[in-house]
């Protein structure tokens, strides 16, 4: 029998409003609450369970960014919304005009060529990801897929940054309830592996991290990367459109995802919300896209007015969010159901998977419903939008919720926080320099951060759909470690994407140069293969925002997204926020993750076959560095394995970085250039290794040659992780001109290639590593020889 | 009525899902596991007679090349025995009510494409026979950490003798 | 005279669009069309001379690979497929393709077309989807109309997991015998070898093969992911190397061979 209830918040408490909000899993606040018993109060009735539920789904961290968009005091005067302050303020002040869509649609789209634009959007998948690794990250990609694919976009690359606990973790120290780290990363990876593959997407950028902050609370980025014809992005719903259903079949999977997401995680989090679990079928989604993109391109325009993914909050978001401007009516009895006894409520929040909804003009609503007959996909129009601006859902005939669309957007107040963060002092490491520094180097290549991750890459599906030119695994045994991807899109244009990341949490001990190092590096990644007129992603896992020292660092995060933004002239096209990362020892304590941020960057090349590739390539070629080599190894991997975690992390010089970038990439256009690396962990050493392996062959470096500010220690020097810094192979011969492009910036000739495959660092007094390239490739490869 | 249809690899036939399963049961530790064996379980649902199900059988849930097929216990049984042991755990992970198969789903699909009527649903089932001299407490152990989550599947293992 | 090529998709067909590229650069006209258009004859076999069932995932690999697309096929569709194959017309399939023509009974076919399953692509020995590229030596002494005169080597990629070839070793020795084995795996210098020169533990190291008359082709490995130098892994190393991919040769073959004959 289903039911529809009433719930009873008219002249409430406080006390019982709390606990009402609790007691359904609402993750409403007092504040929030109260607002609902107002705007109910003047209706003179209570709520519908469909009605509070709808906008708890609205009103959720998840969907509006509360902490985002809310009012934060510092000690250093009111913030008037992070987003506004910050992120979208870059963006406004650069003002590109190749940025078609930003912050405002389910991805930021940029422009291509003349013909074609660029989707791209990055999200996170943590908390689902924790009960559940396989379905949980499968469901991750799958959802950002339709994110793209909810601008009417086809998906053409798929990416995943993960982050996990220490693979030796011991069991007994888990938290209650948690998984050992080593079964999230590989449930993880087969989600992400057959989601993808199945799909037909590559999966061919990404990275795995790992850091005892993520033993309790992995993390999981899923991002996508879609191109769509430049006439085709439409989203203008219209009174007495159909509102289509199409793919999957709703059921109670993922019901409270989103309500859940503003929830710690805690040893019962397992029993309580095992409908947050959602079971991914890429099968259905393939059928969805198949069928939406011939609904885009059937004629000039598409048969559809507008279309949206439904993910987190359901029904309930996508048709909220598409129809806040018009109106909508929904039967929810239409709503094809995977089993009977679902309530009307659960049917609207639900967030069963491979779910899209497309505003159809009812005249092309019949051509439309072949077209996804044909694909074996099931379409269901389920309700219209209306022009009253009001959400009204019926089941059976009867009127289930009635409310104002300018209330269920608009009626959220705003949360006031405050934020105060105070940096932490860690002791400096006071170890002695060594004479030899080969077993450190190969230590850090042993590392799982650093070490190879072919296991992994391999199981990804890299090269479907035939576009990916430069692939995550390069050199002449294709087993380095790329810094981006290229894909070449369009078969009859040699213009090309450069996809890259940046990110490490090691840095968080200073979130502001962790930012801005983000930045950096996802950057230089993608500067590393050619790519440049890049656009930015900014993707935060942060603690629970409302401690005022996760907020104090969540400001001075974003602080630095605006400079480095500005600096780089890097506009942010789209981002998302994953709060409340943490969870419960069990023991009563509360732990929050290290804050993190993943900055993705999306550049273009102008013709792939100027890309450059991170392996040498050649004996007798000179080897550069670009960039300033500074004491900065706070965080870093040399001083990890030493057991110390320092307070220097490396920082952005913002006046130098971009300019040696350009220039750089002008020497790659003229062909100068034979292979270039990024420094990250491990600096130099690590750097110059995986080039040498990659290319099997040898590589002979000085020290005393690196620019440095001052440096007298050879272990700072191979291994610092300063910033915007490059080791590149120019072709013997052209070193004159190289040089001259890059006049006025900080860069040297620090060694060359070599054919006896020895890695040879000569330090300031004397050799510190002597070893066979292959012997490094193997120590690399032997952590994750699964 | 509902028929138990499952499916195994032949005894010269790789099963490279019971092989790493193996492996990851050492990586926990465990020691004295000889061989793991996997057996792909379908529920058949529905009125359809005991011919139609073994055409279902042989052309569509096996493939002769590598596996066989049988009914209820009886194909375990006989892997038991092929493979030279006594005796093995049985351990059975399903899916949790409401849980979606897709598999399942797929099945049905292809038995309407075979023409067949009468089957009302279908759900799958993963077995794992695990030879060797294993303690009751860590086949526990095995299924907690390795074989099933908890929240979307159920488990249970006895021990079962060969033919 | 205009080759037309139909390339067959389903639900979970997912290399369509680099097939269609692949043959279309090769000089034919190509057809995208799902099984549900020939199933209500909206479209008819007769109207092509080419065949293709490209890679991807057919019902998410569900039972297994290829399978319920294999059903599929023989249930709805088996007596235009052998019409056009007993025409001489020319099939390939690809990866999942090759699955399905396995488990349809269209390859190896020793016994008839379509008659029964010979033969099967069993889940890899190493458990897990690969995707790496290997080298292939082409062992057909002419009988495969496409790969004559296809260099001795090639170097394409595979991408799957479950691609291990398996067949009685009698079945196997008819297949040597009969000039039906097209492409085994070796390393890069040409010699036999196993993982990961051979991804999946293919008995005898068997990546594709034909029928007996030659005009139906399967293979593992995808040459439509090489039909141009940038998808090369290494290729910004190989200056002034071939801006033509080893796997177009497989496409243009069938396209000329159509073109002349059929």
């Amino acid at each position: 029998m289903v039911t529809v209830n009433e719930i009873k918040i008219l002249g409430k408490s406080e006390k019982e409003l709390l606990k009402i909000s609790r007691d359904y899993l609402l993750a409403l606040n007092l504040e929030e609450m109260k607002k609902i018993q107002g705007y109910f109060a003047k209706k003179g009735r209570n709520p519908t369970d469909v009605e509070l539920e709808t906008i708890a789904q609205t009103w959720s961290e998840h969907c509006v960014h509360k902490t985002f968009k809310g009012i934060i005091n510092t000690p250093d005067g009111e913030i008037n919304g992070l987003l506004k302050t910050f992120i979208m303020k870059a963006t406004e002040e650069l003002n590109m005009p190749w940025c078609k869509v930003v912050f405002k649609d389910n991805a930021g789209i940029v422009e291509f060529d003349d013909n074609f634009d660029i989707a791209m959007k990055v999200e996170t998948h943590n908390h689902p990801t924790a009960l559940d690794p396989y379905g949980g990250a499968g469901t991750g990609s799958g959802g950002v897929f339709r994110d793209v694919m909810g601008v009417g976009a086809k998906p053409i690359l798929s990416t995943d940054v993960l982050f996990f606990g220490p693979l030796d973790y011991p069991f007994e120290k888990l938290p209650r309830g948690a998984m050992h780290p080593k079964r999230l990363m590989k449930g993880s990876v087969a989600g992400i592996r057959d989601y993808g593959n199945k799909m037909g997407i590559p999966t061919a950028n990404g990275g795995i991290g790992f850091d005892e902050g993520y033993v309790g609370n992995p993390l999981v980025y899923a991002g996508c990367v879609g191109i769509i014809p430049k006439n085709k992005y439409i989203k203008n719903p219209r009174p007495g459109d159909a509102i289509l259903l199409v793919g999957g079949r709703t059921g109670r999977d993922g019901i409270h995802g989103v309500t859940f997401a503003s929830l710690e995680l805690t040893a019962e989090s397992e029993k309580t919300s095992s409908g947050a679990v959602q079971i991914g079928n890429p099968i259905v989604e393939k059928k969805v896209l198949d069928g939406l993109l011939r609904a885009r391109d059937a004629h000039e325009k598409p048969l559809y007015s507008a279309v949206t993914d439904c993910g987190g909050g359901g029904l309930s978001s996508a048709a909220g969010e598409m129809g806040k401007d018009i109106g909508i009516e929904v039967n929810l009895e239409k709503v094809p159901l995977k089993y009977a006894g679902l309530e009307p409520w659960e049917i609207w929040i639900s967030e069963a998977q491979e779910r899209m909804l497309l505003a159809v003009p009812q005249k092309n609503v019949e051509e439309i419903l072949k077209i996804f007959e044909n694909e074996n996909c099931e379409a269901t129009v389920i309700g219209r939008f209306t022009g009253d601006k009001k959400l009204v859902l019926r089941y059976k005939g009867r009127v289930v919720a009635d409310l104002d669309m300018d209330f269920v957007h608009e009626g959220i107040p705003r949360v006031v926080r405050k934020a105060k963060w105070r940096r932490p002092k860690y002791p400096e490491p006071d170890f002695p320099d060594k004479d030899d520094l080969t077993e450190d180097l190969k230590a850090i290549l042993k590392s799982p951060n650093v070490a190879s991750k072919e296991w992994v890459i391999r199981q990804y599906d890299h090269e479907v759909q035939a576009k990916t030119v430069i692939k995550p695994l390069q050199g002449i045994k294709c087993d380095g470690p790329g810094d981006a991807c290229v894909l070449k899109p369009v078969a009859d244009s040699w213009k090309g994407i450069v996809v890259s990341n940046g990110i490490n949490p090691k840095y968080s001990i200073d979130p502001y140069n962790m930012v801005l190092s983000a930045i950096d590096e996802a950057i230089r990644n993608n500067v590393c293969c050619g790519g440049r007129r890049i656009a930015i992603l900014d993707n935060f896992s942060w603690g629970n925002p409302e401690r005022e020292d996760n907020l104090g660092q969540l400001v001075e995060a974003c602080k630095a997204c605006y400079d480095g933004a500005i600096a780089f002239k890097t506009p942010f096209i789209s981002g998302k926020d994953s709060l409340y990362n943490e969870y419960d020892t069990g023991k009563g304590e509360k732990v929050s993750i290290p804050p993190t941020l993943l900055i993705s960057a999306i550049g273009i090349i102008p013709d792939v076959r100027k890309a450059v590739t991170m392996d040498v390539k050649e004996v007798g070629n000179p080897i550069y560095i670009i960039g300033e080599t500074k004491d900065e190894l706070g965080g870093s991997h040399y001083y990890f394995i030493h057991g110390f975690k320092g307070n220097r992390v490396p920082t952005v010089d913002l006046k130098k970085a971009k300019k040696s970038f350009d220039a750089l990439i002008k020497a790659m256009d003229k062909d100068l250039v034979r292979a270039c690396h990024d420094c990250s962990e491990g600096g130099i050493g690590v750097a110059a290794t995986e080039m040498a392996f990659a290319g099997e062959l040898g590589m002979r470096i000085y020290l005393e040659k690196v620019p440095t500010s001052g440096l007298e220690r050879n272990d700072k020097i191979l291994f610092s992780e300063s910033n915007s810094r490059f080791l590149v192979e120019i072709k013997r011969g052209k070193e004159k001109e190289f040089e001259k492009i890059m006049k006025g910036n900080v860069f040297a000739k620090i060694g060359e290639v070599t054919g006896d495959k020895k890695l040879v660092v000569v330090g300031l007094n004397g050799k510190i590593v002597e070893e066979n390239v292959l012997e490094l490739k193997k120590v690399w490869k032997s952590t994750f020889d699964w | 009525m509902a028929w138990i249809v499952e499916v195994g690899y032949k005894k010269e036939a790789t099963d490279p899902v019971g092989f790493l399963t193996k492996k990851e049961i050492e990586d926990l530790g465990i020691e004295g596991v000889k061989d793991v064996r996997t057996i792909n379980t379908y529920i058949i649902d529905g009125d359809i007679s005991e011919d139609d199900v073994k055409k279902i059988c042989e052309e569509l849930l096996s493939d002769s090349q590598i596996q066989h097929f049988g009914y209820s216990d009886e194909n375990v049984k006989k892997l038991i025995t092929e493979h030279g042991f006594p005796e093995a755990w049985l351990v059975e992970v399903t899916f949790k009510p409401g849980v979606t198969d897709a598999v399942g789903l797929s099945t049905l699909n292809a038995i309407e494409i075979m023409g067949i009527d009468g089957v009302r649903n279908v759900s799958t089932g993963e077995k794992y026979l695990i030879f060797g001299d294993v303690s009751e407490e860590d086949v526990e152990k095995i299924c907690k950490r390795i074989l099933a989550n908890e929240l979307i599947q159920n488990y249970s293992y006895r021990k079962i003798g060969g033919k | 005279m205009e080759v037309r090529t139909i390339v067959l998709r389903v639900d979970g067909t997912n290399c369509d669009e680099e097939t269609v590229i692949s043959f279309k650069k090769a000089g034919s006209t190509v057809d995208l069309a799902h099984v549900n258009e020939l199933i209500r004859k909206e479209k008819s076999l007769e109207d092509y001379q080419v065949l293709c069932i490209p890679g991807g995932f057919t019902y998410g690999d569900d039972i297994a690979a290829g399978k319920i697309f294999a059903i599929l096929l023989k249930y709805k569709l088996s007596k235009d497929i052998k019409k056009f194959v007993e025409e001489g017309k020319l099939v390939i399939g690809i990866c999942n393709g090759f699955q399905v023509l396995v488990k349809t009974g269209l390859l190896p076919a020793l016994e008839g077309i379509m008659k029964k399953q010979e033969a099967t692509l069993a889940f890899n020995d190493c458990g897990y989807f690969q995707d790496r590229w290997i080298y292939l030596k082409h062992e057909n002494k002419g009988k495969c109309v496409f790969t004559k005169g296809i260099k001795d080597i090639i170097h394409i990629p595979v991408n799957h997991a479950e691609g291990k070839f398996v067949a009685d070793r009698d079945v196997i020795r008819r297949l040597e015998k009969n000039d039906q084995v097209v492409f085994k795996y070796v390393d890069p210098d040409g010699n036999y070898a196993g993982f990961p020169w051979t991804p999946n533990g293919s008995m005898d190291n068997i990546a594709g093969i034909c029928n007996p008359e030659g005009n139906v082709f399967g293979l593992m490995p995808h040459p439509e992911k090489f039909i141009h130098k940038w998808t090369h892994p290494y290729w910004t190393r190989l200056p002034g190397s071939s801006d033509v991919g080893d796997g177009f040769a497989i496409f243009k073959n069938a396209v000329e061979f159509a073109k002349k004959k059929l």
